[in-house]
């Protein structure tokens, strides 16, 4: 694992596209709070109590996963360069199996998703302790939520990007999908069955922060968690094939 | 020669209705400088698509090493395929040392530095891959196939893209790795390349193959003397080689015909032959055969 991170680590880290993304995020983020911490808007039916423990993991988490569509975007581009460059097929001439260089993004969407989560963590405990809070694990379920969450839209792009081979129609179809789930779900006929596609699962996992703080879906938030892991395996499983099936 | 490198076994590729690669069979042994020659489309890049794991057979097998199909196998193997993949935002150094990474390549900035030099592009080791021309991409493609020292090379087209000097010294730092004792393995549509570098060598022709062996073998006609004749009418020699299996008529030139005879018969006595058969030749005279004519030959007769 360490090796090919090893690899992963250097091709990103002079990927000069995605050092300003993750900036420009890592910059706006906090910021954003902090404006929105000024408002009188609190979300929904929320009053301040969202920058205490324990609704400021709610909020903040709910808030964060927004920008996961757009660093979806990352994945896309960085996966779909290996192809671009052709830098796909020569990893592979040079030494590399199929299943390794699934791996490798693997470990990479991994690790982007569990230091974006931890970011988001940092977020909320900092909001909190500025507003006088202390228990810091009240509420803390919604960060492992968020991690899951994140991890899936990760890996959809991830699968859409191999699937589809080209970033353009990757980008289109990863936010188009989102939009898509969300106007089936109002279809009421197909209203119960939406809660359970892929993308509705991981938004799910953060649903709409609004007192009373009651989970409005047909599954538990733990059996929506299960759900979201075994798309995510699915989402995997499906880039393999798809990449052991084609010639590169 | 020594062990076999690769064994080939019946191993084809169809896109859609057209066959790429059709039932080839080849073994390569080691230190052989293996050339794969045939006109554009005619299944070399296939192959090595396949041999090097990013295209898959429909049918056929194929073995590095004695050890199979495995991935790490391709370790022990310099690549390049058909064009020079590389990051265009990376230095040749960073470049280089992913590869090196790849191949876990022991002392990666040492050998780096030493391919670098040895196809002249260590001037240009800081320089982005993007700001690079196309021979010095295929340089680096070059190099980037060096490190890890490895048994055998694998180059498609190497010299594509390059200027004459270019040419001239890739061939040279091929010929030199030949003799260093590595297999190597080229494929190109280049007859000269192929003559200049290679021991052995199989034609392709339409995803078949056509001829294998060595280039002696191929281009010298190490059994047979080929010896250009004419006479007032080509249609009495034609009905005499019939009459005589040691001769073959090798090509009808229209106004000539070439015939293959063996070795041991000069050319005096094939004048006696077609003599005594009442025929009066009016030119003979041994026939060398370009290589170039020779492929072409080879080429269309199949």
């Amino acid at each position: 694992m360490m090796h090919l991170l090893s690899i992963e680590w250097l091709k990103l880290k002079r990927l000069t596209t995605l050092k300003v993304i993750l900036m420009v995020y890592a910059v706006l983020l906090p910021f954003i709070f902090y404006l929105l911490s000024l408002t009188e808007w609190y979300g929904l039916a929320y009053d301040e109590s969202i920058y205490m423990f324990p609704d400021v993991y709610h909020y903040v988490t709910y808030i964060s996963s927004w920008f996961n569509l757009i660093l979806g975007v990352i994945i896309v581009v960085f996966t779909l360069n290996e192809l671009k460059f052709r830098t796909q097929r020569q990893n592979m001439i040079d030494g590399l199996s199929k299943r390794e260089i699934i791996l490798s993004k693997f470990y990479v969407v991994t690790l982007m998703s569990v230091a974006i989560t931890l970011y988001t963590f940092l977020i909320a405990v900092c909001f909190a302790f500025a507003n006088g809070g202390t228990d810091i694990f009240e509420g803390i379920r919604y960060i492992g939520f968020y991690l899951i969450s994140t991890f899936g839209y990760f890996i959809f792009a991830f699968f859409l990007a191999n699937l589809l081979k080209n970033p353009s129609l990757a980008i289109v179809f990863y936010l188009l999908s989102t939009f898509l789930e969300g106007i089936i779900g109002l279809i009421p006929s197909l209203k119960d069955y939406a809660q359970f596609f892929p993308l509705s699962t991981f938004g799910n996992l953060i649903p709409p922060p609004i007192i009373p703080d009651v989970y409005p879906y047909a599954l538990t938030e733990i059996e929506t968690a299960g759900l979201g892991f075994v798309y995510v395996l699915i989402f995997m499983l499906l880039s393999y094939w798809i990449l052991k099936k084609r010639d590169v | 020669m020594g062990n076999t490198v690769l064994k080939i076994n019946k191993l084809s590729k169809s896109y859609k209705t057209i066959k790429a690669v059709n039932d080839l069979s080849l073994d390569v042994k080691e230190r052989m400088v293996f050339g794969i020659l045939g006109p554009n489309g005619s299944g070399k890049t296939t192959t090595l698509g396949m041999l090097l794991g990013v295209i898959n057979p429909v049918s056929g097998s194929y073995s590095w090493f004695d050890n199979g199909t495995k991935d790490a196998n391709r370790k022990r193997i310099g690549s390049l395929l058909e064009t020079p993949n590389f990051y265009p935002y990376l230095t040749a150094v960073q470049n280089l040392e992913i590869t090196a990474k790849i191949k876990g390549v022991s002392n990666p900035s040492e050998q780096i530095s030493e391919v670098l030099k040895t196809v002249d592009l260590f001037e240009r080791k800081d320089s982005k891959f993007s700001t690079f021309s196309l021979g010095m991409k295929q340089r680096l493609a070059i190099a980037a196939t060096l490190l890890g020292d490895p048994e055998v090379l694998v180059f498609d087209e190497p010299t594509n893209g390059l200027d004459p000097q270019g040419i001239a010294e890739i061939r040279e730092l091929i010929i030199d790795i030949g003799k260093k004792g590595k297999t190597i393995l080229i494929a190109s549509h280049i007859l000269d390349e192929i003559e200049k570098v290679c021991s052995h060598c199989a034609i392709l022709k339409e995803g078949n193959l056509v001829r294998t062996g060595t280039i002696r073998e191929i281009i010298g006609n190490e059994e047979s003397t080929l010896i250009k004749l004419s006479t007032s009418n080509l249609e009495d020699i034609k009905k005499c080689i019939d009459d005589d299996s040691g001769i073959s008529l090798y090509k009808d030139l229209g106004d000539k015909v070439v015939i293959s005879v063996s070795k041991e018969r000069n050319t005096s006595e094939i004048n006696k032959y077609f003599f005594e058969k009442g025929i009066v030749l009016s030119e003979l005279s041994v026939y060398n055969e370009s290589l170039e004519n020779q492929f072409l030959e080879i080429i269309k007769k199949s």
